[in-house]
């Protein structure tokens, strides 16, 4: 008879590994911390949902809209705690040796997530939590890391030759779209309407904070584009006979100063100047049709024109005063090229209508109740018959953004189309087209998408 | 060494280009718009630290772009004449009382900036995204816009002609990731650098525009001739305003002797020969409406036409003028031979006479008074007289005349060849006191003494003989002159053009 041969390896995680296992185990609850895991489990752009195994972006290979489940795990973890200090290099603080190397059992953690933990999960270290942060907040400021790799620890395996722990390699995570899901989490459980995780945590508030400053001091530097003469210079009028420049035109009787002294043009030379202004502050009207009652000297604002031009009325003729090249610089739809090709989000193309109805409609008015058999719609368009043209005066509604505008009526036993308008929406007397769409065309499109066969899609 | 100036150019240029980066965005996949703050790239710790809540726990927000100075370098191609003045001629519109701008004229300036210094300003913008898409989205938006620049704003001042300048990209660093990704992840930062062509400027010079209302030709050669020549050093007057017709001298036809008449200045040679030029005036170069003469008379100003008051009123003429007229706030300035400086005061048109102004003095632009000692008089009164009045009306042996009391008199007191002097004037040793018209008397409580003797010009107590002499009567404020022969209000009297002038604006 001859002894079994000795050896703590065994093809088979046999009793030997067990109980190491579960005195490893037990070391972790009594010397681990605790770790809370927010489990990683897809992505979700919006359109596709896919799962841990999947990729979001098969060009880039990134996964970046991550979704977390809302259970969040408690498994124990031990590492050493090291000093750091903030790295200034680039873009303000970092913590420049912000990585932790963490192990944790392995057994017990993929018990308690229900899989191997991975890169993404993020970690939340309980006793890390900063109560006395320079805020004015009620909760205390937990900390954040995430996975980024995940390999068996070296000295994590016994005499068996079988592997008990997992190191951990761990960063501090960012606000940034990939932790989206878990910092729009509330703050405190208790009190949710103290705001999410984001508004303590992130420092983007103040750095929005830091950047509308900075932008409100451009702005006071320069609120326009272009070259400020029309709000406190004076232009000397010019006398069109002479071509001789004059304070103001006195009429023949000593006293009247005549329409025709209005000035001709600005008197300042310069780039990007003209705004929509009359020279020397002189009173103008505006639209989109010349009036038709003008004298010697009105002046009068195109704003069909691009950009917006001033002309002033010489008796017979409109001729050009300026055109209005100053823009504001921030991001408005003003009638610049940048305006109107890069800011103007808010224009639309209405295709095919699916009902119409004319309507006459008082000033104040907010309830129409038109002939169309009821139906509903996406869009409400209403045009003001009387104004009629390019830029004539059209209301739009999205139906979805505004509860309770396109109801029904009982007309004589048929449901018909109810329109509820805002109060103030109506401000001309006249006939109105009403016409209810269901498809529009945004103006502002990507090249790529320009037109294209909407068929084939 | 210069006075310290500073006007935050660099500063400006600086804020420009991050508002420039500012309000760029990104979207997630659910649809999420976020925008991109841009800060200085170049913090401190301790400002860091705030920002971070003084917390290690607080997590930095990406994306996030930093913009921060990498150079600035005298940009040698650019250097311009370092002498050159550019000169400004702009007119404010008015502001009416509440501070508003009204449609009318206001002040007139003219502004003189010296030729700025050239540099080159290289930033760079730094992109810090965590992924990819990310990091498109951003770049997209930005580089669409520099075809091949863009235009950046420091000021919308007009005045600023060294606001306009461009922001180029000139370089395009798309990772400062090492690809393949090693071991370690770090941070992924695009960068981009541009340059900036800039100016510093010092500071201008503002000048208010005046208008040119005479010209003085007090500049004669040995003969006695003008020396036009001279005069007209440095401008360029005589191409502007020419010169009238020659003035024959004796009847002198020979008008070869004027080099050029002025009527078609571009025609003449331009050679000025002073020694055979004859005389000429110069006319008015420009229109300008101050070249009426006026007369004040007891404190109301009147044009003259022809030397006679015009019927001119005064609001027909004001629209003539810049500015606006202002009640009791316009101000008339003018220029007496005999004083230096200028009177001032303050204008109202007569409502009853349109054509006449009614002018309050201020008393501090009236010629100072003389001295003119006395036996009992206060010596701070030395430059007064207490009352003007007619000997004959006047009882000296009123309350009135206590001791150093100072008496102008309209008429004479007696006579060097009466027998009994005035016996309301006698002295209290009953001795005749005679005193001459015009004369200053002061009273010592017991005699009556001349101060002033206006027959001989003389001042006995000073002993000093007078050419002129301004007084003030205390009882009515008014100041008085003596010419010489006769007692004036001392502002009083016709004012050639050119020896006044009107700011309506006050």
């Amino acid at each position: 008879m001859c002894m079994p041969r000795l050896s703590l390896y065994k093809p088979e995680r046999g009793a030997d590994f067990k109980f190491l296992d579960r005195q490893i185990n037990e070391m972790f609850t009594i010397g681990g911390t605790d770790l809370f895991v927010h489990k990683y489990i897809g992505t979700n752009d919006g359109t596709t949902e896919k799962d841990h195994t999947q990729i979001q972006d098969m060009l880039f290979l990134e996964n970046r809209d991550r979704k977390y489940d809302a259970d969040i795990y408690t498994i124990r973890g031990i590492y050493n705690v090291q000093d750091i200090d903030f790295d200034l290099s680039q873009f303000g603080l970092f913590l420049s040796n912000d990585t932790l190397f963490m192990t944790v059992h392995i057994s017990s953690s993929v018990d308690a997530i229900g899989r191997k933990l991975m890169p993404g999960d993020v970690i939340e270290l309980p006793h890390l939590k900063d109560e006395y942060a320079l805020n004015d907040f009620s909760v205390a400021l937990k900390r954040f890391y995430v996975i980024e790799d995940i390999n068996r620890a070296a000295e994590g395996f016994s005499p068996t030759w079988y592997p008990h722990l997992y190191r951990l390699k761990l960063k501090q995570i960012v606000d940034s779209q990939e932790y989206k899901d878990i910092l729009d989490l509330p703050a405190s459980e208790d009190y949710p309407e103290d705001g999410t995780l984001r508004d303590v945590l992130s420092t983007f508030e103040a750095e929005m904070n830091v950047n509308n400053a900075v932008v409100a001091e451009a702005e006071a530097n320069t609120p326009k584009s272009g070259y400020d003469v029309d709000e406190n210079f004076y232009t000397l009028a010019v006398d069109e006979t002479t071509g001789r420049k004059k304070v103001q035109q006195v009429a023949e009787d000593g006293s009247t100063i005549t329409d025709s002294a209005t000035p001709t043009t600005h008197g300042y030379k310069g780039l990007l100047i003209g705004d929509e202004f009359a020279p020397n502050g002189s009173s103008f009207a505006s639209g989109i049709s010349f009036p038709l009652d003008s004298t010697e000297g009105d002046y009068f604002l195109r704003t069909d024109f691009l950009p917006q031009r001033m002309f002033r009325y010489d008796g017979k003729r409109w001729l050009k005063a300026h055109d209005v090249k100053r823009a504001p610089m921030n991001n408005d739809t003003t009638q610049t090229l940048r305006g109107s090709f890069i800011n103007d989000i808010d224009s639309f193309i209405y295709d095919r209508h699916i009902a119409q109805d004319f309507v006459r409609l008082d000033v104040g008015d907010t309830v129409i109740d038109t002939e169309i058999a009821y139906i509903t719609a996406k869009y409400i368009q209403l045009e003001y018959t009387s104004d009629t043209g390019d830029g004539a005066l059209r209301l739009n509604y999205v139906v979805a953004d505004n509860a309770g505008m396109l109801t029904s009526y009982d007309d004589n036993g048929t449901e018909r189309v109810r329109i509820t308008l805002p109060a103030s929406a109506i401000k001309d007397e006249g006939l109105y087209s009403l016409t209810l769409h269901n498809e529009r065309t945004q103006q502002r499109q990507a090249l790529s998408q320009v037109l294209k066969p909407k068929a084939d899609n | 060494m210069a006075e310290h100036f500073y006007d935050g150019q660099i500063r400006k240029y600086l804020v420009q280009i991050m508002r420039l980066f500012s309000n760029f965005s990104y979207q997630t996949g659910d649809g999420t718009e976020k925008q991109v703050p841009v800060i200085y790239g170049d913090l401190t710790r301790q400002v860091g630290s705030i920002l971070r809540d003084n917390s290690e726990n607080k997590i930095p927000s990406a994306p996030r772009m930093a913009v921060y100075i990498t150079g600035l370098e005298l940009d040698r191609d650019r250097t311009s004449d370092s002498s050159f003045v550019n000169k400004r001629h702009v007119r404010e519109r008015a502001k009416d009382n509440n501070g508003n701008y009204t449609d009318e004229q206001g002040r007139q300036y003219t502004v003189e900036r010296l030729m700025p210094t050239p540099y080159k300003l290289t930033v760079n913008v730094d992109i810090w995204s965590t992924n990819t898409d990310m990091k498109l989205q951003i770049m997209e938006q930005i580089l669409m816009l520099f075809n091949p620049s863009l235009d950046i704003q420091t000021t919308d001042n007009y005045l600023d002609w060294t606001s306009l300048t461009t922001i180029m990209l000139e370089s395009t660093t798309f990772s400062s990731r090492s690809i393949p990704v090693g071991v370690d992840s770090e941070i992924d930062v695009a960068q981009m650098s541009f340059s900036t062509p800039i100016y510093i400027s010092p500071p201008a010079k503002v000048k208010r525009l005046g208008v040119v209302t005479n010209i003085v030709t007090s500049i004669f050669d040995g003969d006695g001739y003008y020396d036009f020549e001279k005069m007209l050093e440095g401008t360029n007057l005589f191409s502007i305003g020419g010169m009238t017709p020659p003035y024959k001298i004796n009847g002198d036809e020979d008008s070869d002797k004027v080099v050029d008449t002025g009527a078609k200045p571009s025609d003449g040679d331009g050679i000025l020969e002073p020694r055979t030029q004859i005389t000429r005036t110069n006319k008015p170069i420009i229109k300008n409406p101050l070249q009426h003469r006026i007369l004040i008379l007891n404190g109301e100003i009147q044009l003259l036409d022809n030397g006679l008051p015009s019927n001119t009123e005064w609001e027909d003429y004001f629209v003539e003028l810049a500015g606006t007229y202002k009640p009791g706030l316009s101000i008339m300035y003018f220029r007496k031979p005999d004083i230096s400086g200028l009177v001032a005061g303050r204008i109202t048109i007569n409502q009853l006479d349109p054509t006449k102004l009614v002018i309050d003095w201020d008393r501090d632009t009236l010629p100072s008074n003389d001295t003119i000692q006395g036996p009992a008089r206060d010596t701070n009164q030395y430059s007064s007289v207490d009352y003007i009045v007619d000997p004959l009306r006047y009882d000296p042996k009123s309350d009135t005349s206590k001791a150093g009391v100072r008496l102008l008199i309209l008429g004479a007191i007696g006579g060097v060849n009466n027998a009994d002097g005035a016996d309301a004037w006698k002295n209290t040793d009953n001795s005749d006191f005679v005193a001459g018209a015009n004369d200053i008397i002061e009273y010592d409580g017991a005699n009556w003494h001349i101060v002033f003797d206006a027959s001989a010009d003389y001042l006995p107590y000073n002993d000093e003989t007078i050419e002129t002499l301004y007084t003030t009567n205390l009882n009515t404020g008014v100041q008085y002159y003596w010419d010489g022969e006769q007692w004036l209000l001392s502002v009083d009297g016709e004012y050639a053009k050119g020896d006044w002038v009107i700011e309506l604006d006050g």
